[in-house]
């Protein structure tokens, strides 16, 4: 609410800039942001003549953010902008954060009221003196909602509005953003300029000059009080030493930070720098000069981002499924304070000013998020054990939450998958982890195989008996490693495990195991021709027992496995699909075969997942959108619109080799298969 | 106060300053100590002894110090004795006012600068972040001006004090600084960690030159000390004994 008493300012003395106000403390003055939570962080704004250094998060631009809201703030308190990025040449209009004011355009005042339309104020002025009759002193308050940016009301700048309220869903109009004429030195004319003679490449010294003529034309408190109102320079430095930025010597950028502070200490400028702190770290630690650049700055803040700082996707994803964690779904990021303004005083005014921090160890539990419309920072709070939405202890008559398994064929142990069902988690196999890893080295490989995300620890889930059996190749209990779901995207899925290979024992496996692995073997199909059916699962019918499929003979293998499976296509959609599916498997399969060829690896005990829909309703549109089917179109991009699908799976005995060939066993089995599948009707 | 009896005590220091024709280097290491935090300590107690002070800043206004003072009861613009030189700026800051107008702009006039400050006997002059000269020239001309500031100051029986932020790009300029020093006080941060009441904690320890000192001259004690800096005065405490003092 504001008062009626006015502050007689004498004559001679200075008024202060608009949007500004001053320390209580330290008799310095302050300017906003533009984000209120960093204002109360730094004390209650940025000190005028300081510099404030944001370093920067890694792969996430929360930093430039902030940088917005500041170059935002300067418009809108009509503050002198000028924005310094060596990186690239910068357009503003449409990128800064508006306000509401900002929408409905340049206010009117009462004088510019009356001006236009004397009678009707006139009139209303007496409404007003009728109906304020008894509250005499209060008309000539301005009334609630009535805004006005004009200066014509006050001569006193503390009127204007120290922080805006941005709304990061609305964009500054462009004609606010051109009248407010900002000096925007970008890379083009860095580059240009800094390669003259005078600079010879020295991109902080062509910097540095124009900021000094900036604040010599009107922003310098050593040049004598202008007749009209003071104003306030806004210096942004956007990634400053970055790889753009050249100078003469290693430590031009330390020279730069000196002289930038030498001409801000006597100056009406205020200056935010964003710093790559992550571009200065060798092996995880930083190099001595990002202390020194620190230690030139006078407030240091640092961003660190949660996706940023744990890039690993399977990370990102392992804390969006777990709902009940707040900290992902609330918070963006951490903020640290590393240093806070200390000028004209010896003490940070923070702990007396601020809310959120009030000094001591309050300064490491700081985070950022951003919402829909604002940046914010805030206290970080621990999210409530067991979460807020799901009890962490069952109750009595509540179903235990089961781990979701994947169907018979394909699937072995516990396998969970994601909410979303584009992910599975299969409990972590070293072996099948390192197989994995490995894979990025195979690229022509990769497509024939699930998409690895990595791997991630859940807490509380499966735990594998620690059997003698699986002893040598046991999982840790909360590890997984994440996978593609093959199925996902499927609306009928008709699933076939293919074992091959001849070999169903590791090369390391105690001599008793192979021997027993190597009767098993003679009993069964692998043996003779390589493949083995694992697992059948069709839509609708009831799964086939495992003893069934492995009591299969070469000779029974195709009526007693192969023509059921592929009968579906043929029950559900048509003929003309099971055959162009069986056609597809064929291809794939071939292709495949190739690669493995080239490949060198041992796949033993892996399996070959042959998956095709039995929607017709999928086969229609497939027909209807492209009458030549090629591969590419087959299986789309979009897993939504698959219809089919082959990859191989379960790596657990698999490992890659170098300089010992391909592995001929599982060619045999592969070329089998084929055969197999030709032989179909 | 701006003069910090208990640390003055605690280091055996009677006159609250280090013997005539001595060095003391302080150091800061990490963001959230500051060396700057005994300037108010040297200056008053250098004044207070009617003596001159030269306090020579890299890192600040002399603004900066007025105002820390006048909190402190100290109003640096009526003493005589105390001259300001900009170590900050290669502006000419002639048109600002008299109270915060610097005596002397260091900016390429360093022959200028050792002549003012031989014209002032007994001085204590005190160099406020002596690492910029590093950023600015280069490790081995700041160590030639302080030596050559040192040997000024020998001559004409004053004090030196040497301000420096230590980290490890200015390790190698602390090294050598302490060899030339008679004292040593190191500001630093917590070990176990961050406290609302105590701000960090000094290590005062002899430095290479303190065997040079006459026995009978050697008063000074090592110590470590606990401090809360506040608007008003530091305040310094042994360790662990911050509730008894604040």
């Amino acid at each position: 609410m504001s008062s009626s008493f006015r502050k007689r300012v004498p004559a001679g003395q200075a008024k202060q800039p608009p949007a500004t106000r001053l320390n209580p403390h330290s008799a310095q003055l302050l300017v906003s942001t533009g984000v209120p939570s960093l204002d109360d962080v730094l004390g209650g704004g940025l000190p005028v003549g300081g510099v404030l250094l944001i370093e920067q998060d890694r792969q996430t631009g929360y930093s430039n953010t902030l940088l917005s809201y500041f170059a935002s703030q300067a418009i809108a308190a009509k503050h002198k902008l000028c924005i310094v990025n060596a990186d690239q040449d910068m357009d503003l209009a449409g990128h800064l954060p508006g306000w509401a004011g900002a929408m409905r355009g340049p206010p009117t005042t009462s004088k510019t009221r009356a001006d236009e339309n004397p009678d009707q104020t006139a009139g209303a002025h007496s409404e007003t003196s009728d109906a304020m009759k008894i509250a005499w002193r209060y008309q000539n308050l301005p009334k609630l909602g009535d805004s006005s940016d004009e200066k014509g009301a006050s001569d006193s700048g503390s009127e204007s509005k120290f922080c805006e309220l941005f709304d990061l869903s609305l964009r500054i109009p462009k004609e606010l953003v051109d009248r407010a004429q900002p000096v925007i030195i970008g890379s083009s004319d860095i580059l240009d300029n800094a390669a003259t003679e005078r600079y010879g490449g020295d991109m902080y010294r062509y910097v540095l000059d124009r900021i000094s003529a900036l604040v010599q034309d009107g922003f310098s408190s050593l040049a004598p009080a202008p007749t009209t109102e003071r104003n306030i320079l806004r210096i942004e430095l956007r990634s400053l030493g970055s790889g753009f930025w050249q100078g003469s010597s290693s430590t031009s950028i330390l020279k730069f930070l000196h002289e930038l502070r030498g001409i801000l200490r006597y100056s009406y400028a205020a200056c935010v720098i964003s710093f790559p702190v992550h571009q200065y770290e060798e092996a995880g630690v930083r190099l001595p000069i990002v202390r020194r650049i620190e230690h030139l700055c006078d407030a240091v803040i640092e961003l660190e981002s949660f996706e940023g700082t744990y890039a690993s996707p399977a990370d990102i994803i392992a804390r969006q499924i777990k709902g009940g964690s707040g900290a992902s779904q609330d918070y963006h990021g951490f903020l640290h304070i590393h240093k806070l303004p200390r000028l004209n005083s010896m003490t940070e005014s923070v702990g007396r000013l601020s809310l959120l921090h009030t000094g001591g160890g309050s300064s490491n539990n700081l985070a950022f998020r951003l919402r829909r419309k604002k940046f914010s920072i805030e206290t970080y709070h621990l999210p409530i054990e067991g979460g807020v939405t799901e009890r962490r202890v069952p109750a009595k008559d509540e179903p235990k939450p089961q781990a979701r398994k994947g169907t018979g064929a394909g699937c072995h142990g516990k396998i969970l998958r994601a909410d979303n069902d584009k992910m599975v988690f299969k409990p972590l196999n070293e072996r099948e982890h390192r197989f994995y890893e490995g894979a990025i080295d195979h690229p022509l490989l990769k497509p024939f195989i699930p998409e690895y995300y990595g791997t991630l620890q859940l807490n509380g889930d499966t735990a594998e008996e620690d059997t003698p059996d699986n002893q040598a190749q046991k999982s840790s209990a909360d590890s997984y490693i994440c996978l593609e779901n093959l199925l996902y995207g499927f609306e009928n899925p008709c699933i076939m495990d293919v074992k091959l290979g001849v070999r169903l024992y590791d090369i390391d496996a105690p001599p008793e195991k192979i021997a027993k692995m190597k009767a098993k073997a003679k009993e069964r199909t692998v043996s003779q021709i390589g493949v083995m059916i694992g697992g059948i699962s069709l839509p609708g019918r009831p799964a086939y027992e495992h003893k069934v499929l492995y009591k299969l003979t070469t000779d029974t293998i195709v009526p007693d496995a192969l023509v059921p499976y592929f009968s579906v296509a043929e029950e559900s959609v048509s003929t003309d699909y099971r055959r162009f599916v069986i056609d597809q498997f064929i291809a794939e399969i071939k292709e495949y075969r190739e690669i493995v060829k080239k490949s060198e690896t041992r796949m033993v005990g892996s399996s070959l997942l042959l998956v095709y829909d039995a929607s017709a309703k999928k086969y229609a549109t497939f027909l209807a959108g492209d009458k030549s089917p090629s591969a590419s179109s087959i299986v789309s991009e979009d897993s939504d619109g698959a219809l089919f699908d082959m990859r191989a799976i379960d790596f657990a005995h698999s490992h890659w080799v170098r300089g010992r060939g391909a592995d001929e066993e599982y060619l045999f089995g592969l070329d089998n298969l084929i055969q197999l599948l030709s032989c179909l009707p | 106060m701006a003069t910090y009896k208990t640390l003055s005590s605690s280091l055996n220091w009677p006159t609250g300053l280090g013997n005539t024709g001595t060095t003391t280097l302080v150091t800061s290491s990490g963001l959230g100590s500051d060396c700057g935090t005994l300037v108010p300590h040297f200056v008053n107690t250098t004044l207070a002894l009617e003596h001159p002070v030269v306090l020579l800043s890299f890192t600040q206004t002399y603004n900066h110090y007025l105002h820390i003072m006048r909190k402190m009861g100290v109003n640096l613009s009526k003493h005589s004795g105390m001259h300001f030189v900009n170590g900050l700026t290669q502006s000419d800051l002639s048109s600002l006012p008299a109270a915060t107008r610097p005596a002397l702009t260091l900016h390429n006039r360093w022959p200028e600068f050792f002549q003012y400050l031989s014209e002032l006997p007994g001085c204590t002059l005190i160099l406020d972040g002596l690492c910029s000269l590093v950023d600015t020239q280069g490790l081995d001309e700041a160590v030639w001006f302080f030596e050559a500031c040192q040997r000024i100051v020998e001559q004409t029986g004053g004090r030196l004090v040497v301000n420096v932020y230590l980290d490890e790009w200015t390790e190698q300029l602390v090294r050598r600084l302490i060899r030339r020093a008679h004292y040593y006080l190191a500001f630093e941060v917590l070990g176990s960690g961050t406290a609302a009441e105590v701000s960090g904690q000094l290590k005062a320890a002899p430095a290479h030159l303190y065997c040079q000192i006459s026995a009978r001259e050697k008063e000074f004690k090592p110590a470590m000390l606990h401090y809360k800096v506040s608007d008003a005065t530091v305040q310094f405490f042994s360790p662990g004994q911050s509730r008894i003092v604040l």
